[in-house]
């Protein structure tokens, strides 16, 4: 395996008493898309400025195609960063907001102006050089962004929450744009976002931030169906949390005492089950292959292409998705018995 | 490195700034009959001689009053013509700023000898009044232009609230603009009280013998003689300057060089 | 008339009124003076008589060779501190601190700043007391009556509009700009004169113009410390009205120096107009 473009060992960043970062381990490959996923306070901004070379941390290493970066100030580091609110310098033309990177590296105007160019047509500028950054919408103001940080080439790109400012549609527009680009220039790139769809639909991989921690490292799929914890479970998508006890035998006992008993190697104790809403079903009568559980229909919302239904069994509320096709002849009140596939169930550690 | 020396640059223009002032307030604590610094002996004789001196109260009350009436009618005048300027367009809207705002780059000696010529043409010279129209003319711009940014656009629904709520226009200008641009009229009025208090340029063609301001009368004095009570006068400015500063500090904030991150 | 000029109107009439009547009248009082006789006709005279004589000339020279040293020197040291309060100091009460003594000289009279510096320029003033105790001079410099001691009072009194306007405009750059620019590989250097001196400009300039506007026109600063040995404009005007009476040329005057300062302070302005679309 070749050396991965960036490598953090055991990183960690205190400001004043607080952890803002505790323990980071991320590899990262060449040309993957990766997103730093997770609430604002996480760290994640703060880990992306620790790469960038704005943060030294206190403890742990950041390598960059194998050299140690952890002391070199941001100019002598081989990345570029894409950042919040673009910080497009407002005195400079578009062309020269662009040649700025080559120009401090030495490159002769010339072939500055050439590359800065061909930068703008890669993200569908061209002829917006002489500009000035003021005169361009928000999109456009992104890509400008992203071409002047693309132009030198690195071989790993920063992202910090490149479409927070964007509206929804232009959102969904670009992203598929930046996917195109990333995967024609073959750079890293290192995307930070709270927006789990947004993480869930470009990335690669997902790292999964919480509390200055990493939560979890996966394919978005994988995360989705098997989280790791109650955070990982509750953050990307969403999910029924129900309190699962594993007694002594090895049995699980779920909702208010109905017994189950998969081959299971959770550890003993009280744990929580995750249930994503699409794997209930709802039955007049108990299903044969499934397990079943009584329950009352308390409310269905409609919302497009799908229902949400509200089941309440015993003390536990449950949220169902449904197709409204999958409705018919059912109303508010009715007694019903929701079904879950054993295998659908998630377990991790800790109270639900 | 770089910091190194920015930073003894700095000190040592900070000094220069505090040096003039510690100096006077120094010297005017001496005990001799001349001025000295450092003092020899620490004495407050020579605040009780000016203290004492009728013509120094006399003129200290002249330029309060004056400061004081030509910050009333600057306001009073400024105002409007803040929310015309910020609210309306109209021909004449930035012809009619920029000559309100000129004085604050108009030589104030150019603008003194014109009163003073324009005055002598219709009598008016030589007295309060005429004082006062200067001071007025030259002290507006500082309350328009601590006015003027705060008066936004979206001020203007606040104020349509408040008419469709029922409400005279006099009556939402006190109960609805008035309180959105406080601060800044606050402040206008400070600058401008200032600006009348300390000013020689222009008070200089219309003051007399009898009727005369602080610093006109200081001019006046210390091109012929210097002495420990002319020190206690400008000591006391300082101290009365510092003071205020201090106070405003306190109230509305003065760190106007905080980096905004 | 609609609704809203009426409401203009209303609002304007009476500050425009008080400004014509006590600004533009006494200004168009000046002007027409500046081109009559004191009977009435119109001439040329004044001006020519200013044009012809080179002690004008000299003054003129002097004042505004003061007032381009005082802007000079003020940029020079006010730079410095505007980016050492708003870059390096970190401590508030410090930065409060100074920019408390940044401005109560501002809220002091220009006389009582003079008066100081008359004070300590003296012969036995401190200055000299310190340069010979330091042993850099053997007998005290000349101060008073000098270009140098006008200098020194101008700048001391103009040095706080530089640092506000500059500190200003520093404290307004956005971070983010110079992260982008080091991280598109600008040294500190670098990222200082691509970025947050091009950005701190404008802030520079208007600074720049207003202490030049002022130097040019101070009177009392130049009057106190020039002990009566060195004249500059604004004492020439003010002895035309205050006792030659000689309202007709004192206008003229008045009129050269500020068609002067307003061609000077109108090309610097255009020299520094920011980008625009």
């Amino acid at each position: 395996m070749s050396t991965p473009i960036l490598a953090i060992d055991g990183l960690s960043k205190h400001f004043g008493g607080h952890a803002a970062l505790t323990e980071i381990d991320l590899s990262v490959e060449q040309g993957e898309f990766i997103a730093l996923l997770g609430p604002s306070g996480c760290g994640k901004t703060t880990l992306l400025r620790c790469i960038a070379g704005f943060l030294t941390p206190e403890a742990g290493t950041v390598r960059l195609a194998g050299e140690d970066v952890t002391r070199l100030p941001p100019y002598r580091r081989p990345l570029n960063t894409v950042f919040q609110n673009y910080a497009l310098f407002p005195h400079m033309s578009v062309l020269e907001n662009v040649a700025y990177g080559p120009r401090r590296q030495g490159t002769p105007k010339g072939e500055a102006t050439r590359r800065s160019t061909e930068a703008l047509e890669l993200v569908g500028l061209a002829g917006f050089g002489e500009r000035l950054p003021a005169q361009l919408s928000g999109g456009q103001q992104q890509r400008v962004a992203l071409a002047r940080a693309i132009v030198n080439r690195p071989q790993l790109l920063l992202l910090d929450e490149p479409l927070s400012a964007l509206d929804l549609k232009l959102r969904k527009k670009v992203q598929g744009e930046l996917k195109q680009i990333q995967h024609r220039l073959g750079i890293a790139f290192l995307f930070v976002t709270h927006d789990q769809d947004e993480a869930m639909s470009m990335a690669d991989r997902i790292v999964l931030m919480n509390r200055g921690r990493i939560e979890q490292i996966g394919r978005g799929q994988d995360i989705y169906a098997r989280p790791a914890s109650r955070f990982a479970a509750d953050f990307i998508g969403d999910a029924n949390l129900l309190q699962v006890e594993r007694r002594g035998d090895g049995s699980l006992s779920l909702l208010d005492g109905a017994m189950l008993r998969p081959a299971c190697d959770a550890p003993q104790g009280v744990l929580t089950g995750v249930l994503r809403p699409e794997d209930i079903l709802i039955a007049p009568e108990p299903a044969a292959d499934r397990l079943s559980l009584p329950a009352v229909l308390s409310e269905i919302t409609h919302v497009g292409s799908h229902a949400l239904v509200t089941l309440v069994a015993g003390s536990t509320v449950l949220t169902a998705r449904l197709a409204p096709s999958a409705l018919s002849g059912l109303a508010p009140g009715q007694p019903v018995f929701a079904t879950i596939r054993l295998g659908d169930l998630s377990l991790v550690p800790g109270d639900a | 490195m770089v910091t190194h020396l920015v930073r003894i640059v700095s000190l040592a223009a900070l000094a220069y700034l505090a040096l003039p002032l510690v100096v006077l307030v120094g010297a005017s604590l001496t005990t001799t009959s001349f001025l000295a610094f450092p003092p020899q002996g620490l004495t407050l004789a020579w605040y009780g001689k000016m203290l004492g001196d009728p013509s120094y109260v006399s003129a200290f009350m002249t330029s309060t009053l004056l400061a004081v009436a030509a910050t009333i009618v600057a306001v009073v005048l400024a105002v409007p013509a803040a929310i015309a300027i910020a609210r309306y367009r109209f021909p004449g809207r930035r012809l009619l700023s920029e000559i309100l705002m000129s004085p604050l780059i108009l030589p104030h000696v150019v603008l003194g000898a014109a009163l003073l010529q324009y005055g002598s043409a219709i009598g008016l010279v030589r007295s309060f009044t005429a004082l006062l129209v200067g001071h007025v003319v030259i002290i507006m711009p500082f309350v328009l232009r601590a006015v003027l940014p705060q008066l936004s656009d979206e001020q203007r629904s606040l104020e349509e609230a408040s008419a469709d709520l029922g409400a005279k226009p006099l009556t939402t200008f006190f109960l609805v603009t008035l309180p959105q641009i406080r601060s800044g009229l606050v402040s206008g009025a400070i600058f401008a009280f200032i600006a009348s208090f300390i000013n020689v340029e222009l008070s200089i063609f219309n003051t007399t013998a009898e009727l005369t301001t602080i610093p006109v009368k200081l001019f006046n004095y210390v091109q012929y003689t210097i002495d420990p009570t002319i020190a206690a006068v400008s000591g006391l400015t300082i101290i009365v300057a510092a003071i205020v500063i201090v106070l405003l500090d306190l109230t509305i904030g003065l760190d106007v060089l905080s980096e905004r991150r | 008339m609609s609704g809203r000029l009426r409401t203009v109107l209303l609002l304007c009439a009476l500050p425009a009124a008080f400004f014509v009547a006590f600004f533009l009248a006494p200004m168009a009082v000046v002007l027409i003076a500046s081109l009559t006789t004191p009977d009435g006709h119109l001439t040329f005279a004044h001006y020519l008589r200013i044009l012809a004589d080179s002690y004008h000339w000299d003054v003129l020279w002097v004042t505004f060779r003061l007032g381009a040293l005082t802007t000079l020197v003020s940029v020079l040291i006010g730079y410095p501190l505007a980016w050492y309060l708003v870059r390096v100091v970190r401590w508030r009460p410090w930065r409060r601190f100074c920019v408390i003594l940044l401005i109560v000289p501002l809220f002091t009279s220009n006389i009582v700043r003079s008066f100081g510096w008359m004070v300590l320029l003296g012969r036995n003033g401190l200055v000299n007391d310190s340069l010979i105790g330091l042993g850099l001079i053997e007998r005290p410099m000349r101060f008073l009556g000098t270009e140098l001691g006008i200098l020194i009072g101008l700048v001391y009194i103009l040095l706080p509009f530089i640092v506000l306007a500059v500190g200003n405009a520093l404290a307004k750059v956005d971070p983010a700009l110079e992260h982008a620019a080091a991280d598109l590989g600008a040294t500190p250097a670098g990222t200082f004169w691509t970025i947050t001196f091009p950005l701190s400009l404008p802030g520079l300039m208007s600074g720049a113009v207003m202490v030049f506007m002022l130097a040019v026109s101070a009177y009392v600063t130049p009057a106190l410390l020039s002990g009566g040995r060195i004249t500059v404009f604004s004492m020439l005007i003010f002895q035309q009205y205050s006792s030659v009476f000689d309202f007709n040329y004192g206008g003229a005057l008045s009129i050269t120096m500020l068609v002067l300062t307003l061609v000077l302070v109108t090309l610097a302005g255009r020299l520094s107009e920011p980008r625009r679309a």
